[in-house]
């Protein structure tokens, strides 16, 4: 019998989107970060599905194009200090004294430019790592690998999570059916009415369908539970993650007083694990068809974590290759390890199975 | 779907077109140096940059900035000495690298940003003087500060948490007899607190011997807001300077101003309140400076650190640099161009496919 189609788990593509946005997050080195930038791309069109979020990376990519030009934009208007070439002498604008420390305008140097070129194109990479896992991961599939205890955050953080695809899909369908129309007198005009209306809308009806579709299917039930149990679980569920979070905040603060690391993010971990296991005792749930954390998931989280650890270590190793010289500039040259950890998001690509396309999967049935 | 594959495209052309510009600058770019010199200035035409490199252990570089008078700012000096530096890239207006140094193959203590600086632990301070005077802890960034005409800039990388010490050689040119005429603004060498060159209002420091300068309590001002954070740390400031003025001599190590080397007000602010909650225990190498500094012309401290050659430290930052492209780096390039051709590929193929 052959085996059906399947999907890669959605957690294995986060996790890989994960360690390619930590891997960004090490290095300001332009063609490195072009490079993330481009292995999630070329992994999203290799090995996305047809589904309505798997079309969202282009939102993803114009928000980051957003980023860098708004980054260049502030380096120009609050010029500051900088060197190398002028590009631009622009007058300079006074500002009163207790304003000491801003500029406004002023002649724009090359290596502010440039700097604002990295640090843009360092949280556009991370952004568009992100995105790329929103197109690759189904959220109502990672909806139910949560475990039962982080039931109501985890759809909560999953609804947050898939809003921003759904909202670029929405935003697609309104602008596709204007066209079909085609009203090209009113269809810039309006912008309110013809579009933001519709696009809301459209995501409220979406959700509301969403929420019956997941009532009927059992979601969100408590079983037998009684409402005294309910209430602590949950109480020291969201405590925990409470204290995990101040915890981990604390964690990277050096100033942060010593009772404030480790001894918050402990107290805080425990708690939130037992409040799920807790809740988690004596409640039964079946899966429909449960997604395997197969070898070809495994194959692909290796990817992501792989890049991200080759980074990690390029910065103790190769720390020049990770941040260029802007004054004066050079070329962003790198070694062998930073390229390899780029380009170990790839892996991706050779474990995973071809993606399951809905007009595929009818050819076959 | 013609719309929205317009919107990638031309967020693709936009993206390549950064690209592009950001490689012609990169290749047309040649930083002109001008002509600084080895050693103090010779007279009072120029300002001497004393860089002191402290924990990082190359000693200090002394430099004159021929020709920079009044009204020139510390980084007008420091360029025209020829000095290399480099700004941190994500904290604009951040002083991160002095002669290339700390390079970023260096380990800093406790790690640091972008390899340079950890705002508060490591980071270079920057100090004023005039001829004969003593360091005063600047009040502004390296380009707001105004320098003292014929006077000295000071650098010193402080890596320690507690203590942000004067740079460590004493502020007089070895040549000059009697301290050059100086312009108005720029005080006498008698021991006054309020900083030389002081010209932001900001500045203007409290009273020296505020109340109880023998325990500095330095405010944690790391996230607190600008102002209060600048006014508590120019407080503790008075109160260091309270404290030290009890020793003749160690002065010119408590801090006076209200902001260090960066131009980020909450970063600055807190690393000036670290340094003024420590002026007091640091100044015992500076203060030694300062008193054998008022009776030999600008010798070093006993036991302090060696004197380099600017020249060769300029000539090693240059040669830390790549300036070519490297095997691995156009290997970088092809994949991502094989990417990008890749991705095209699948993306048409699997539209005509789909329909």
């Amino acid at each position: 019998m052959r085996r059906l189609p399947r999907s890669v788990h959605p957690v294995a593509w986060w996790i890989w989107a994960l360690g390619l946005a930590v891997a960004a997050a090490c290095t300001t080195n332009p063609i490195l970060l072009l490079l993330l930038i481009g292995v999630s791309c070329f992994v999203v069109l290799l090995r996305r599905g047809d589904a309505p979020w798997s079309r969202s990376l282009r939102v993803y990519l114009a928000l980051g194009a957003a980023i860098v030009a708004i980054r260049m934009l502030f380096r120009v208007l609050l010029g500051g200090p900088g060197g190398g070439t002028v590009l631009i002498d622009l007058p300079s604008i006074p500002l009163p004294s207790f304003a000491a420390g801003i500029h406004l305008l002023g002649p724009i140097y090359s290596s502010s430019l440039l700097d604002g070129l990295y640090d843009g194109l360092h949280l556009a990479a991370m952004v568009v790592c992100l995105g790329a896992a929103n197109s690759l991961a189904n959220p109502k599939r990672l909806l139910k690998s949560v475990p039962m205890g982080l039931y109501d955050i985890g759809t909560v953080v999953v609804v947050a999570v898939s809003v921003f695809p759904q909202l670029a899909e929405s935003l697609g369908r309104v602008r596709r059916a204007q066209r079909l129309r085609h009203d090209a007198a009113t269809s810039r005009r309006h912008l309110v009415r013809m579009t933001i209306v519709p696009v809301l809308a459209d995501a409220l009806d979406r959700s509301l369908a969403l929420a019956a579709a997941m009532d009927s299917r059992g979601y969100g039930r408590h079983g037998s539970a009684s409402s005294r149990r309910r209430l602590l679980t949950g109480a020291m569920t969201i405590v925990g993650l409470i204290g995990v979070c101040v915890g981990a905040y604390g964690l990277f603060d050096e100033r942060a007083p010593e009772t404030r690391r480790w001894p918050v993010f402990i107290a805080g971990l425990v708690l939130g694990v037992a409040g799920v296991v807790v809740s988690s005792i004596g409640r039964r749930v079946t899966r429909y068809r449960p997604d395997p954390f197969d070898l070809s998931a495994i194959g692909v989280a290796a990817g992501g974590a792989l890049s991200a650890a080759l980074m990690v270590w390029a910065t103790d190793v190769a720390p020049a290759d990770l941040h260029p010289d802007t004054l004066p500039a050079t070329w962003p040259v790198f070694g062998v390890l930073p390229l390899v950890a780029a380009c170990a998001g790839l892996l991706a690509v050779v474990a995973s199975p071809a993606p399951v396309l809905s007009r595929t999967r009818e050819a076959t049935a | 779907m013609p719309a929205p594959s317009r919107l990638l495209r031309s967020a693709t052309a936009v993206a390549l077109a950064g690209c592009a510009t950001t490689l012609a600058y990169v290749g047309s770019a040649a930083p002109a140096q001008a002509a600084g010199y080895n050693g103090y200035c010779k007279d009072a035409s120029g300002v001497t940059v004393v860089v002191d490199f402290g924990a990082i252990g190359k000693g200090i570089a002394i430099r004159c900035a021929p020709g920079v008078g009044g009204g020139a700012t510390d980084l007008d000096a420091v360029q025209a000495a020829g000095i290399p530096i480099q700004w941190m890239q994500r904290q604009p207006g951040f002083l991160c690298r002095l002669y290339g140094e700390p390079a970023a193959s260096r380990t800093l203590p406790g790690g640091g940003h972008e390899g340079c600086v950890r705002p508060g632990n490591t980071f270079w301070s920057v100090w004023q003087a005039a001829n004969g005077g003593k360091w005063a802890f600047a009040s502004a960034g390296v380009s707001e500060q105004t320098v003292t005409a014929g006077g000295f800039v000071g650098f010193r990388f402080s890596s320690t948490a507690t203590s942000a010490p004067a740079p460590g050689v004493a502020p007089k040119r070895p040549g000059a007899a009697s301290p050059a005429p100086k312009p108005s603004s720029t005080a006498k060498p008698a021991p006054k607190t309020t900083a030389p060159g002081a010209t932001r209002p900001a500045a203007t420091n409290p009273p020296a011997g505020s109340p109880d300068g023998s325990k500095t309590t330095a405010p944690q001002a790391g996230s607190s807001g600008k102002g209060s954070a600048a006014r508590s740390a120019a407080g503790s400031a008075g109160a260091a300077a309270g404290k030290s003025s009890a020793a003749p001599g160690s002065a010119g190590a408590s801090a006076t101003g209200s902001a260090s080397s960066g131009a980020r007000p909450s970063a600055s602010s807190s690393a000036s309140a670290k340094s003024s909650s420590s002026a007091s225990p640091s100044s015992s190498s500076s203060a030694a400076a300062g008193a054998s500094a008022t009776g030999s012309d600008g010798a070093v401290a006993a036991g302090g650190p060696a004197i380099g050659d600017s020249d060769k430290m300029i000539d090693d930052a240059k040669k830390d640099k790549s300036s070519g492209l490297n095997a691995t780096t156009l290997i970088g390039g092809g994949v991502l161009a094989a990417l990008a051709v890749g991705g095209a590929a699948v993306a048409i193929v699997r539209r005509r496919t789909s329909g």
